[in-house]
């Protein structure tokens, strides 16, 4: 195999990607699941997502050999390459939830009394589109599904030896939703909103199942360069360290503490930035 | 019929006759580490038993090409049918192409551009009925030809040279990707001279990984269905869960 070709654009990319389809997984599943209470969660994962997946892809078009060529993706689409479908999907999610953006503003737009401007007039016109907001949800939350596994497939579906698993989508997939999941709780901390242990438990579980199928992933592919080679202080401190053992901790603590935000705001930039490492060292490593 | 080479890599002395011929034919581009075909040396063995192979990397044309598979614009495709060529005005340039062959042959320049590599002379002619790497090589090195013929050939030669003691000889790319259309004759195991010895198409590998990440994406469902949904379905409550924990 001759030297990668894909860089530091290109790992940013898949965890920007990750972050904003698996904040929009999981907040349309704990909104479903608690019928329609977490309304704001999934409100604030579509304006980190969008804003994010719009600078992943930014980043993904400067890093082309020929950029202003990046539109002959949407001419075509080729089922068997994960890239083209990826392109699609990223495309067909971002229009989604900014649309969905775009209707949640509406529902929730009270202009005070008697004020008549642009944005009222506009809001009025959008109003009886919200409804439409419950469908264009479930569609979106089937294109966030393809969007956090398509960064592993994509990977996966290449000739280096240590992506050649299906565990690579898999880890993918469990790290998108924990750091999707803690940017949408570390926004709310940030912004002073109420955080439900629930959300600290969920943490707990999710550390635990991506450092369970990490494990298995390490165990079925060629791993020296990450658990002892070059990349391995990056690895045991960014990705075991930082992004699973302490929040880890810290969510297990804080799902019994009073007072939770400090560790909270600890623990999801912790998940957050070994998101990060995890897809560096990956990305990197494989190439190696 | 599938035209080929055959690469003689007993007869290549590293000349680089070919990497040169190519460059002129194609007009390929001098400056920019860019080289359609290269000359690759391969040292094996330890001293006093060493050897030092020579061999012409360049694309092989495969049958089961992943270039062609995975490049997301179609600028990667068989024109004729047979042989792969990325379209230059057409490839954005991302690379996946690189990561995806086997062989690790698709390459940019520098500036990036698009990717580049052999598109056997269809970029610059024929020169003599013959690819231009085949019209350069001084020593018969590698021969342009119907590829049954060419294999047949191979395999004549794999047998002259194990008559002449050289056990390990083998032709490589009959059958390797569904048929490379660059067959080799090589002295020595396919890892002593760069190339891989049972080389995958990565298209096999979506079986496995679509439903991977599918599957995951269930899995990674359930604990936030038991945080949020079950509480939810054993309260009855409506509002936010848990509302009396809220804390902070």
């Amino acid at each position: 195999m001759g030297a990668g070709v894909w860089g530091w654009p290109i790992w940013t990319y898949l965890w920007a990607a990750g972050v904003a389809g698996g904040g929009f997984f999981a907040a349309f599943l704990v909104n479903l699941f608690t019928r329609n209470s977490h309304k704001s969660m999934l409100r604030v994962s579509t304006v980190i997502g969008v804003p994010l997946v719009l600078i992943g892809t930014l980043l993904l078009v400067i890093d082309l050999g020929n950029p202003l060529w990046s539109w002959h993706l949407f001419v075509t689409f080729l089922p068997l390459s994960p890239m083209s479908v990826g392109s699609w999907v990223l495309l067909l999610w971002s229009v989604c939830a900014i649309v969905l953006t775009v209707l949640w503003f509406a529902e929730d737009y009270e202009p005070a009394k008697g004020q008549h401007n642009l944005l009222s007039s506009a809001v009025s016109w959008l109003r009886p589109l919200v409804r439409l907001s419950g469908v264009l949800g479930w569609f979106a939350f089937g294109l966030a599904v393809l969007l956090i596994s398509y960064t592993g497939v994509l990977l996966t579906t290449t000739s280096r030896s240590m992506w050649a698993t299906m565990l690579l989508p898999g880890l993918f997939v469990v790290s998108a939703v924990a750091t999707g999941l803690a940017a949408n709780v570390l926004a709310h901390v940030l912004l002073r909103r109420k955080i439900a242990h629930e959300f600290c438990r969920a943490g707990v579980f999710l550390c635990v199942l991506e450092a369970a199928v990490l494990i298995a992933f390490l165990a079925s592919v060629p791993s020296a360069v990450l658990l002892g080679g070059p990349l391995s202080w990056w690895f045991w401190i960014g990705v075991a360290l930082v992004g699973l053992l302490i929040p880890f901790v810290l969510d297990a603590f804080s799902s019994r503490a009073a007072r939770i935000a400090p560790l909270v705001l600890a623990s999801t930039t912790g998940v957050l930035l070994g998101g990060l490492v995890l897809r560096a060292v990956i990305v990197i490593g494989g190439q190696m | 019929m599938a035209k080929a080479l055959l690469i003689d890599t007993s007869a290549c002395l590293g000349c680089n006759a070919c990497t040169v011929e190519c460059k002129r034919n194609n007009n390929v581009p001098v400056g920019q580490k860019i080289a359609w075909t290269r000359i690759e040396e391969h040292e094996v063995g330890s001293y006093p038993q060493i050897a030092k192979h020579f061999v012409k990397t360049a694309c092989k044309h495969c049958t089961d090409a992943s270039c062609v598979a995975v490049c997301p614009t179609g600028a990667a495709s068989k024109p004729d049918g047979v042989h792969v060529v990325i379209n230059q005005e057409w490839c954005i340039g991302c690379g996946y192409c690189v990561e995806a062959c086997p062989f690790g042959i698709p390459h940019f320049g520098s500036p990036k551009g698009a990717a580049q590599k052999c598109t056997f002379c269809a970029t610059g002619g024929l020169v003599n009925g013959q690819t231009a790497c085949a019209n350069a090589c001084p020593f018969g090195a590698i021969t342009y030809g119907e590829r049954s013929e060419l294999v047949s050939r191979g395999k004549a030669r794999v047998a002259a040279l194990q008559a002449k003691g050289v056990s390990k000889a083998r032709l490589y790319g009959e059958h390797e990707l569904g048929g490379l259309n660059v067959l080799y004759v090589l002295e020595d195991q396919p890892q002593a001279y760069g190339l891989p010895e049972a080389p995958q198409a990565v298209t096999r590998n979506l079986v496995g990984s679509w439903p991977g990440g599918l599957v995951a994406a269930g899995v990674v469902a359930l604990p936030l269905w038991w945080l949020f949904g079950r509480k939810e379905e054993l309260t009855g409550q409506r509002g936010e869960p848990a509302a009396k924990k809220v804390k902070e």
